[in-house]
């Protein structure tokens, strides 16, 4: 990843490839950087749970303040939604992309104001 | 009763055909009514004054003058109709079809003209039918013969403007502004005669919106499937500015759809001449936006079957690395301890799923296999093989 700390000031869009072995590691200083850039986000997960995603962030220090969820997975494996986890819908299943073209569509009209939204 | 004399000046002077009278040496001694009407020279503009050959085209003379002298050395008529271009008054050209006959008695000639513009525009405008659709089978094959649609596009509008004879012709792709929500239109593709009439370099043929061009009302038609004409005498003032830049007197605009969505549009320019378009040729364009757009579709699902078999392959090949992995990154997120159990639980249920799916993928391939079942493509097979 660019170590540069304005490479993500003026994007719109961005595609970051990564090798799997270091996905996670990337993805927590994306989100890092995003959030220092005061940058909101919506992270679309259908592999990670969104709570797992939640408490990675808590412990790296990154404000989730500014990081709202459409967790596809977690339902869908466990059948129930854990207590507790904040600004996060969760679908049924990663594969109804109605119900998740709807949930974008109502967390984009949440954040509507913030500026410099950025979707994961 | 009417002398024979009176009836001959009454044939002359109305009838449907433009008659002339010259002497051996070519000089128009009479023009009748009908040839007056069609030149917009009056008689005695004319008569004793100017050779007949004077008012052919250039490029036509020398052949017409050979046909009269002809004629007149040999003092004889011959049953020939000859065709060629007539210069009118005001120097606009007109297609004749005319008749030369030798009247022995007095050594002059008698001239017929019928104006047949009209039918050598049909016929030109058929041929040039005819041309584009030679030009869109030869797209076709190209299209076929390779796998990528961008790589023959020159070539294939290349044939097209010249079978059309248009000053250019050219693909533009549809994109959306974020920002405003406009359509915006991009050029893709352009053949032009010479270098001069290109427009691709314009940095403002990039992102422009179909608003900001004057040119909604091609949106509103495009989108609805209908192919566009454009005439700079005709259309409205904010198109006539944009075709006032581009310096274009007439354009026809075909949709480009690939499947039901639309792409973008192709379109025919001319900027040196004022031109009529066939109904003919415009349908044909038409059909050559259609072959464009059928030729991108090929080539996106060819692709996307791909992606679909080499994901789907990858799967059943190695069906436990994914789970592998996520395995493995469980154990490190254990041994971390900066998780709850309940994250643990949820991603260690995730990976059991996964484990359903394999299995539930190595049943269907399984029952495949067994039924000898033909929709598994051959690339699936091959890549499953190595």
């Amino acid at each position: 990843m660019d170590s540069s700390k304005d490479c993500l000031k003026n994007v719109e869009i961005l595609l970051v490839i990564s090798p799997p072995e270091r996905l996670k590691d990337n993805n927590i200083e994306l989100i890092r950087r995003l959030t220092e850039n005061d940058r909101e986000i919506l992270i679309i997960t259908s592999s990670q749970p969104s709570q797992y995603l939640h408490e990675l962030y808590e412990a790296k220090g990154i404000d989730s303040g500014k990081i709202s969820f459409i967790d596809t997975i977690t339902k869908f494996a466990m059948g129930t939604v854990p207590d507790g986890v904040q600004r996060c819908r969760f679908l049924s299943s990663p594969s109804d992309l109605t119900s998740l073209s709807i949930a974008i569509s109502e967390s984009l009209k949440e954040i509507k104001k913030r500026k410099n939204l950025h979707c994961l | 009763m009417e002398s024979k004399g009176d009836i001959y000046k009454l044939i002359f002077d109305n009838a449907g055909t433009g008659i002339l009278l010259s002497d051996n040496k070519g000089v128009i001694l009479a023009a009748n009514k009908a040839f007056c009407e069609r030149t917009e020279f009056f008689e005695d503009e004319i008569a004793g004054k100017h050779k007949f050959c004077s008012f052919i085209h250039p490029d036509d003379k020398k052949r017409v003058e050979e046909i009269y002298k002809n004629q007149t050395e040999k003092q004889t008529s011959e049953n020939l109709i000859t065709e060629f271009r007539f210069l009118r008054k005001d120097g606009e050209v007109i297609n004749v079809a005319s008749t030369f006959a030798f009247d022995e008695k007095t050594g002059n000639i008698i001239i017929t003209l019928l104006n047949i513009t009209e039918k050598i525009e049909i016929l030109k405008a058929l041929k040039r039918r005819d041309a584009i659709l030679y030009a869109i089978n030869h797209g076709i094959n190209l299209f076929l013969k390779e796998n990528s649609w961008k790589k023959v596009m020159p070539d294939v509008l290349k044939a097209i403007g010249e079978a059309a004879e248009v000053a250019r012709i050219y693909c533009f792709e549809n994109s959306t502004d974020e920002k405003t929500g406009l359509l915006l239109m991009n050029e893709r593709f352009e053949w032009a005669y010479d270098k001069k009439a290109s427009q691709i370099n314009n940095p403002k043929m990039q992102g422009l919106s179909y608003k900001d061009a004057g040119v909604l009302r091609w949106q509103e038609k495009l989108k609805k499937g209908e192919v566009v004409f454009a005439d700079i005498n005709s259309v409205d003032e904010d198109e006539r500015k944009n075709m006032e830049v581009l310096g274009v007197k007439t354009s026809v605009i075909a949709p480009i759809f690939i499947n039901d969505r639309w792409w973008g549009f192709a379109a025919l320019d001319e900027t040196r001449k004022e031109r009529v378009w066939s109904e003919g040729e415009i349908e044909t364009i038409g059909v050559a936006a259609g072959m464009i757009g059928s030729a991108i579709y090929r080539q996106e699902s060819y692709e996307t079957l791909i992606a679909y078999i080499t994901e789907a392959a990858l799967r059943i090949k190695e069906p436990g690395f994914v789970i592998k992995e996520n395995l493995v990154q469980i154990k490190k997120d254990v041994l971390d301890d900066i998780v709850s159990k309940q994250s643990i639980a949820t991603k260690i249920e995730i990976q059991i799923k996964n484990i359903e799916q394999v299995n539930r993928n190595i049943k269907d391939l399984n029952r495949l296999i067994v039924e000898r079942n033909k929709d598994i493509p051959e690339a699936y097979r091959h890549f499953i093989s190595n």
